[in-house]
């Protein structure tokens, strides 16, 4: 990892030491319904009252109900779960693509909201979507710690992350940090990243090449994870069709956030700035300063 | 069919396509660059697909109007011809009208020429087309199509003018105007290939030929022939008149031998019928236009001329060449011209000689009046005439200058020549001029008579008729049995003699016969015949006459591409 990447984080660590995440209220579609946690949490609150079945808890018996009218009624708390973040940032080649920001801007919102966790005493993972999910080298402490990053994954983070979503802590808020320029339906990384999460929030990183390219003439374009090219002529013309397809797809990205009540934020790398951050992150009830 | 072009040298400007493409080829070597994603990039056309599979090169639209515009320029500089709709070159078709095209026995070249003519003009397309035939003087055929111009082609001109009949037709077609001439020999010079094409359908073949004939008159009705042999060859001569033969002869002739043959015949010689005429008749080749000749007797009374010249000199001068032309009879009974030194004759035909002593002597420049009959064949160069000044009445004939020599004024139906000559200090009475000065006053003073003017005449030439009178129904009666009808002038009647054979002109009862004979050495001698073809229609000549420059339609094809041009890139500019 070299320093610029590190110079990133510990930006990002600095900015996010004045904010803290805030819990999702609610949960997810396709979260699977409500779940009543087994384990202590931090406080039981109390939810409902039913009647005494063998094996209760009999420290839940309700003795003011058994006063009033003799009946065994247990006590019903829901166990409040203090929620875990997943912090997953594109690994792949496109997220450092050379002359762009993305990757240091993806590591400093990374870092933001793995210091604003800590600062709301909530765990966090910090993961590498690259051939699957990996988890970065002590990802679960403070940022500037977090070692062995690299953005050299040639291909699409879409697979990895599909197939690592089942093994996310339930529950947990889970934020993806990605270009996510690959080739794929959406709704089924969506989906999987929602399923059984108490928030899903999408942060899309883009460089300001990819958002507007400031090209003339003909171009041998290389992809930077799998190597194919393709010769264009760039011309105004061209420039409004690139236009048109990066609108569709941020359309198709925002229709299945919707479906599954994920969040989606965009920040051009270049332009990135803390406040810029936090009013994305704040505006979409993810940070709150402290 | 295929255009053409006019100056295809402009096509090495078509350089500019691979110039234009090396452009674009150019501007379409790609600079290599790393992106994020070729997603979102799919939505652009790609300018060629990358890969081993080989695709053909794809251009944008601008390269391909581009392309076509300079493809259009280069084409119009070029000049593109093609053929003019509808109407397409003209043809015009000399035709050798002389005697030896008919030369060739059972496949003459004028049959011969015939298939190739109608051939060409079918082939060609052409339109107009145009004969004219070339004999001694070109003469424009008439009729609405091919054929019935080509029913006029007789072939029996004396001989053929072809370079006149060429600058005629070059005249008529105009610049767009083909030419084919169609004879029975090679060109006389080279001739390149260009407007004219020579064909030429002769062969080389012996021949013997009268290439000479005539009859005398009077007493002593005499014949001479002369027949030419034209490569080694046996004939029979045979003279009749009717069905009297009158002499029979064999003759054997080496090439380029001539046989005379004098007979005198026998008082009252000559069929009853065609005015006493006899026939010569050659056997044996294959050109029969000069194996016949017909000979009249020629039955022209002397000119009575009374002489009166005080000038002994003079007198003398004149009666020497009264003696030399033989056509004149010095008497002082009825004479038909009086020629004098002193007073003018009150009436009749006259000769005033005013031999005064010359105040001068003039050696030219002589000025005559061609269309007198007088002057007809004379030559006064190197001739010294002295006069005495002073004017002379009538209309002048010879002058020096100012100074009339001779003049002309008629008188009722007769004409005064004046005549200013000292013969002290001229020389013309001892040139050729003085003989045939008297022979033309003679035969102008004798052709006032009725009758032909010649008994026999050759083929091409005139026969001038004189009438009794003026007439509106004269008819000229053809060797082939044609026959018109036309008016006489100033009591004469002119006849083309186009054929040979016996002619007559008819004058209510007055019959005028004459016969016509092709007599002509060159036109009989076929050593000199040949086939092939020379020149021919060049592809420059063809692109300058029946073809139409096309070159605007193709600018502006180009200018309508240019301006899709402007708009596809002003369009894909303002996307």
């Amino acid at each position: 990892m070299n320093a610029t990447l590190r110079a990133a984080i510990a930006e990002g660590e600095r900015a996010g030491a004045a904010y803290h995440v805030v819990p999702p209220r609610t949960m997810l579609a396709g979260a699977g319904g409500v779940r009543t946690g087994r384990r202590a949490g931090g406080s039981l609150e109390f939810r409902d009252h039913r009647d005494y079945q063998p094996g209760d808890d009999l420290r839940h018996l309700d003795w003011n109900v058994l006063a009033r009218s003799d009946r065994l009624t247990v006590k019903q708390f829901q166990e409040e779960i203090s929620p875990h973040v997943d912090l997953i940032v594109d690994g792949s080649r496109s997220t450092g693509l050379e002359g762009t920001r993305k990757g240091e801007a993806s590591l400093a919102i990374a870092a933001l909201l793995a210091t604003a966790a800590r600062n709301a005493g909530h765990p966090y993972t910090f993961s590498m979507a690259r051939e699957r999910l990996m988890p970065v080298a002590r990802g679960s402490t403070r940022a500037t710690d977090w070692d062995g990053i690299a953005f050299d994954f040639a291909g699409s983070p879409a697979a990895a992350i599909v197939d690592g979503a089942r093994g996310l802590r339930p529950l947990s808020l889970r934020v993806l940090i990605s270009d996510l320029l690959w080739r794929g339906e959406p709704r089924a990384v969506l989906s999987a990243l929602a399923h059984g999460a108490a928030a899903v929030v999408i942060v899309q990183v883009l460089a300001r090449c990819d958002v507007a390219p400031n090209l003339r003439g003909g171009w041998r374009l290389v992809d930077a994870e799998s190597g194919e090219w393709r010769e264009v002529v760039f011309d105004t013309a061209a420039a409004a069709r690139y236009g048109e397809a990066l609108v569709r797809h941020r359309a198709l990205w925002d229709e299945a956030a919707r479906h599954v009540r994920a969040v989606i934020v965009r920040g051009v790398a270049e332009e990135i700035e803390e406040q810029l951050v936090f009013d994305e992150l704040g505006a979409a009830g993810i940070l709150r300063a402290s | 069919m295929m255009p053409l072009l006019g100056a295809p040298w402009w096509l090495l400007s078509l350089i500019a396509v691979p110039v234009l493409l090396g452009i674009y080829l150019f501007q379409r070597r790609f600079r290599s660059r790393e992106v994020s994603s070729l997603l979102l990039w799919e939505a652009i056309g790609e300018a060629s697909m990358g890969g081993r599979t080989r695709e053909p090169l794809r251009l944008p639209l601008p390269f391909w109007l581009e392309l076509t515009a300079i493809v259009l320029i280069v084409l119009g500089a070029a000049t593109p011809l093609i053929a003019r709709w509808r109407t397409s070159r003209p043809l015009m078709i000399v035709l050798d009208d002389s005697l030896s095209m008919s030369a060739g026995g059972t496949q003459p070249a004028r049959e011969r020429a015939l298939g190739f003519v109608r051939e060409t003009a079918e082939r060609g397309g052409h339109d107009p087309i145009r004969v004219v035939f070339a004999g001694v003087t070109p003469e424009l055929a008439s009729g609405a199509d091919l054929e019935a111009q080509l029913r006029g082609w007789r072939c029996n001109a004396p001989s053929a003018d072809l370079d006149a009949a060429i600058s005629l037709v070059t005249q008529l077609g105009g610049p767009n105007a083909l030419i084919l001439v169609v004879t029975d020999h090679a060109p006389s010079r080279a001739l390149e290939r260009g407007a004219i094409t020579w064909r030429a359908f002769g062969s080389p073949r012996p021949n013997a030929a009268i290439v000479a004939a005539a009859r005398s008159g009077g007493d002593r009705d005499r014949v001479l022939l002369e027949v030419a042999g034209f490569g080694a060859s046996r004939t029979t001569l045979t003279v009749s008149d009717g069905p009297r033969v009158l002499h029979r002869r064999e003759l054997a002739l080496a090439p380029g031998a001539r046989a005379r043959v004098q007979l005198e015949l026998p008082a009252g010689s000559g069929s009853a019928t065609e005015a006493r005429a006899i026939e010569a008749r050659l056997t044996g080749d294959d050109a029969r236009f000069d194996d016949r000749a017909w000979l009249l007797p020629e039955q022209r009374p002397p000119v009575r001329v009374a002489l009166a010249i005080a000038n002994a000199g003079l007198r003398a001068h004149v009666e020497g060449a009264l003696g030399a032309t033989a056509r004149a009879t010095i008497t002082e009974d009825h004479p038909d011209l009086r020629i004098t030194d002193g007073a003018p004759p009150a009436e009749g035909w006259s000769v005033v000689v005013d031999a005064r002593k010359s105040a001068s002597a003039f050696v030219g420049p002589f000025v005559l009046d061609r269309t007198h009959p007088v002057t007809t064949g004379l030559d006064l160069g190197g001739a010294i005439w002295g006069v005495a000044a002073g004017s002379l009445a009538g209309e002048p004939v010879i002058l020096a200058g100012a100074q009339p020599l001779l003049t002309d004024e008629k008188i009722g139906e007769a004409h005064r020549l004046r005549l200013r000559y000292d013969p002290a200090t001229s020389n013309v009475h001892r040139s050729p001029v003085w003989p045939s000065l008297w022979w033309n006053v003679l035969a102008w003073r004798a052709g006032s008579a009725p009758g032909v003017q010649s008994a026999n005449v050759s083929l091409g030439n005139e026969q001038r008729v004189t009438l009794r009178g003026p007439s509106e129904g004269v008819v000229i009666e053809a060797p082939d049995g044609s026959r018109r009808t036309t008016v006489s002038v100033a009591n004469e009647v002119v006849v083309a003699a186009t054929q040979p054979g016996l002619w007559n002109v008819v004058d209510g009862e007055d019959r005028y016969p004459f016969a016509v004979n092709a007599l002509t050495p060159a036109e009989s001698d076929l050593a000199g015949a040949s086939s092939g073809s020379w020149g021919g229609w060049s592809d420059g000549a063809l692109t300058n006459n029946g073809y139409q420059d096309i070159a605007w339609l193709l600018v502006l094809f180009a200018l309508v591409v240019l301006v899709f041009h402007q708009r596809v890139t002003a369009a894909a500019a303002g996307s």
